[in-house]
């Protein structure tokens, strides 16, 4: 099981990255591979490669705002979740995950 | 019981065995618990076993805090001092002497140059308390979200007040800035900002942040200047990870200082050695 996430939030300097430990946090502990980009004031970093999101079960946009170059995933299996939603319990965006990737 | 807690900097030769087996000295008979905490990584170690410091790999300037619980804490806590002054930087309200910087013992390690403003919001004004000038003059119960937007915005720009304070609650609207443990962290980048500014309130009366995960005693505001600039943002970058640990939430709620909490949010903002 592989997921790609993108988080990134209105000012980008502390829920997106808050947001991207949670994920990772959470995914070790249901044994799934993760792999976020963070789009925050510092730009796009960790950014996710074409390789990485064809080979990602799902892609996880977890965001207040409209992503950059979101064209990536048009092709790929998305699901949408909201800043909140990671922060409040990130476990159970990470089992959505699981279930939508089938 | 009484538990008292004694937060000091290292000097520039960390916490060499010499100095470990001093504070123990210190402390040896006293009949409560002594517990020294590294606090970048909070790793915890019985004073009495002290020589386990020792695989903590302290590091000069490192903040560190002793934590004594039992009778006579107080009267331990100030043998304590008086031999950490003499070795290390004490942080106290009230210190026995203004802090010396000797090139020794090290510099306070400020190394994020984020302007740091403190206000305690009291459960009730006294007159002791009238002399700070404070908007807060009635109970903290009564204390809301708005008025403390209103506060922080002041107190980031006298002249830009009323420019950052929609920004503030704009940022709210979104979404609360409340975190579970207590904490609220209202952000915003704003061209009305000169500096890297963190304004930190804190009460003892839980206030509605508005938020889902429960009120708040302890409100870090983070004000970035627009354009930021890289070293800012990581700075909050480590900070917020920091906070992402229960663990970590807690031990910032227990303090309720200026220079204590300065000192924490300073160190959880230091990348990990």
């Amino acid at each position: 099981m592989k997921i790609v996430a993108v988080t990134a939030c209105p000012t980008g300097i502390a829920h997106t990255y808050m947001a991207a430990e949670a994920l990772v946090k959470s995914a070790a502990n249901f044994s799934v591979s993760i792999q976020v980009e963070t789009q925050g004031a510092m730009g796009i970093e960790n950014k996710l490669t074409y390789q990485q999101i064809h080979q990602a079960n799902i892609v996880l946009i977890a965001s207040d705002i409209d992503i950059e170059q979101a064209e990536r995933f048009e092709n790929s299996r998305v699901l949408k979740s909201t800043i909140a939603d990671v922060l409040t319990n990130s476990d159970k965006v990470i089992k959505d995950c699981m279930v939508k990737a089938g | 019981m009484t538990t008292v807690r004694v937060t000091f900097y290292l000097g520039q030769s960390g916490l060499p065995a010499w100095l470990i087996k001093g504070i123990h000295q210190q402390v040896r008979e006293f009949e409560g618990e002594s517990e020294l905490i590294k606090v970048h990584s909070l790793q915890r170690v019985n004073v009495r076993q002290y020589l386990n410091a020792l695989t903590f790999a302290f590091q000069p300037d490192d903040l560190c805090q002793i934590i004594l619980t039992g009778d006579k804490a107080q009267n331990y806590a100030f043998l304590l001092k008086a031999y950490l002054q003499k070795h290390c930087t004490l942080l106290e309200e009230k210190s026995f002497s203004e802090p010396s910087y000797d090139p020794l013992l090290g510099q306070k390690p400020d190394k994020t140059h984020f302007k740091f403003d403190y206000i305690y919001i009291p459960e009730k004004m006294n007159r002791l308390d009238s002399y700070r000038k404070m908007a807060f003059t009635k109970q903290a119960s009564k204390v809301n979200k708005a008025s403390i937007i209103k506060r922080i915005a002041k107190i980031a720009s006298i002249k830009n007040h009323k420019k950052i304070e929609p920004q503030l609650e704009q940022r709210e609207q979104i979404s609360s800035t409340g975190m579970q443990a207590g904490i609220a962290l209202p952000h915003i980048i704003s061209e009305y900002i000169s500096q890297p500014t963190m304004v930190c309130l804190t009460s003892n009366t839980a206030i509605d942040w508005h938020s889902p995960h429960g009120p708040v005693t302890h409100i870090i505001t983070l004000l970035l200047p627009k354009p930021c600039n890289k070293e800012a943002v990581l700075s909050i970058r480590h900070l917020v990870v920091n906070l992402m640990s229960p663990e970590k939430k807690l031990f910032i709620t227990e303090h309720h200082t200026a220079k204590e909490l300065q000192a924490i949010l300073t160190c959880f903002m230091m990348p990990t050695h």
